[in-house]
């Protein structure tokens, strides 16, 4: 056999077994400095996601509204700013998405929906087909999808061990499914992220100077 | 088609997707870092830097050819980094008094075949930079222009390093066989 025939087989039959303690050993520097890549990227999110929206086509003729309705305790929330006629959400959003943030802090559980109407610049409105009602507390999370009057599916979260298990149920396709790890509701804590919406959209309303063409409320 | 998938779930954070390309390509990295550098807690070291290089370099890396090279030359890379440092640490240490230690050697678990440790012992004769030809010609399936490329050689000194290693093999086999 020529000599790199011979070296040829010696490779193609090598072989090399790691014990799990190996593995760990060997992989475990790189999945510490992915944990923290990932730390790194989810701060960065939020004005990554506002960048990438406000370069967008639509951001440039229309205004995006979404209108959270928050009940707790069965009582509807609703900030005490705006103008006389009880359209708060026409005051300055300074204000409001202020007031709805304080008052994040101060709950436990909440239940809300939330639908996305675009209005265009030529005052025509675009209500999104799909919307959800969420129901949150500090450590569960239920989502009910619906598309237009019909519920479609539902998902949850419920705690197991150290990380959270997701569950989904389909009514249209009569699936079910279960699995660990990230889902589709992102990272957020529950209030965090009720927070986060918050801040978002008055931080987006903000920004277009109240160039607000019209407010539906869902 | 996989792998770019595998490096998108990766660069999103994914600790199963990173899980997964050091499953599918772990045993052609440390058979590549054994046949360089002939030791084997060597070998996990460079393949634990590797991983931690290329998960640093994410944010910026792109996929455009075969992934198992990438890594591979990753291997190569590194272990010439080590080879470097270990003959650097020899002549510091056949200078120095000889030290007697008590200390146990380090428990290691890579457990590797009779074969891989034919390739190793047989490599170890050739110079580091005919090794890494020779391995990645054969193991990792590139060329002698790829492999010129990413060690900064021309493409005849890939060619005669590979030659002139051959040659050398040929006589250390053949005197194997003889035994």
């Amino acid at each position: 056999m020529k000599p790199a025939d011979k070296i040829k087989d010696l490779i193609n039959k090598s072989d090399v077994r790691t014990t799990s303690e190996t593995d760990k050993r060997i992989l475990g520097g790189a999945l510490e400095h992915l944990d923290k890549l990932k730390q790194k990227k989810s701060a960065a999110d939020q004005p990554n996601i506002w960048r990438t929206i406000m370069k967008t086509g639509i951001t440039k003729l229309a205004a995006a509204v979404a209108i959270a309705i928050i009940v707790f305790g069965g009582i509807t929330f609703w900030p005490h700013s705006g103008p006389e006629n009880g359209k708060w959400w026409l005051g300055p959003p300074a204000v409001w998405g202020q007031e709805i943030m304080a008052e994040l802090d101060a709950i436990k559980a909440v239940a809300y929906r939330e639908q996305l109407v675009h209005v265009l610049s030529d005052g025509s409105e675009r209500t999104s087909r799909i919307w959800y009602i969420i129901f949150e507390s500090s450590n569960t999370h239920r989502r009910d999808v619906y598309d237009k009057d019909i519920l479609i599916e539902t998902q949850w979260y419920v705690p197991d061990g150290d990380g959270m298990l997701q569950h989904s149920v389909r009514f249209d396709l009569k699936s079910y499914f279960t699995h660990s790890g990230e889902g589709s509701f992102g990272n957020y804590e529950p209030i965090e992220r009720m927070r986060f919406l918050s801040g978002f959209w008055m931080k987006q309303i903000s920004c277009w100077e109240r160039r607000l063409l019209k407010t539906v409320i869902v | 088609m996989e792998d770019k998938l595998l490096v998108l779930k990766c660069k999103r954070g994914s600790r199963d997707a990173l899980g997964h390309i050091y499953q599918k390509y772990k045993t052609d990295l440390l058979i590549l870092a054994m046949a360089l550098l002939n030791e084997k807690s060597d070998a996990e070291d460079v393949v634990h830097d590797v991983f931690v290089t290329f998960v640093q370099s994410l944010e910026r890396f792109r996929l455009t050819g075969s992934l198992k090279a990438y890594l591979l030359t990753c291997v190569a890379n590194c272990a010439r980094n080590t080879n470097k440092a270990k003959q650097h640490r020899s002549i510091e240490a056949d200078s120095a008094e000889p030290v007697t230690s008590g200390a146990d050697e380090p428990t290691h678990s890579i457990i590797y075949n009779e074969q891989l440790q034919q390739l190793s012992d047989a490599m170890a004769h050739l110079s580091y930079e005919q090794r890494e030809v020779i391995m990645l010609h054969f193991q990792a399936g590139m060329t002698f222009k790829t492999i010129a490329k990413s060690l900064g050689i021309s493409v005849n000194t890939a060619k005669s390093r590979y030659r002139y290693g051959i040659d050398k093999l040929r006589l250390i086999l053949n005197d194997e066989v003889k035994k």
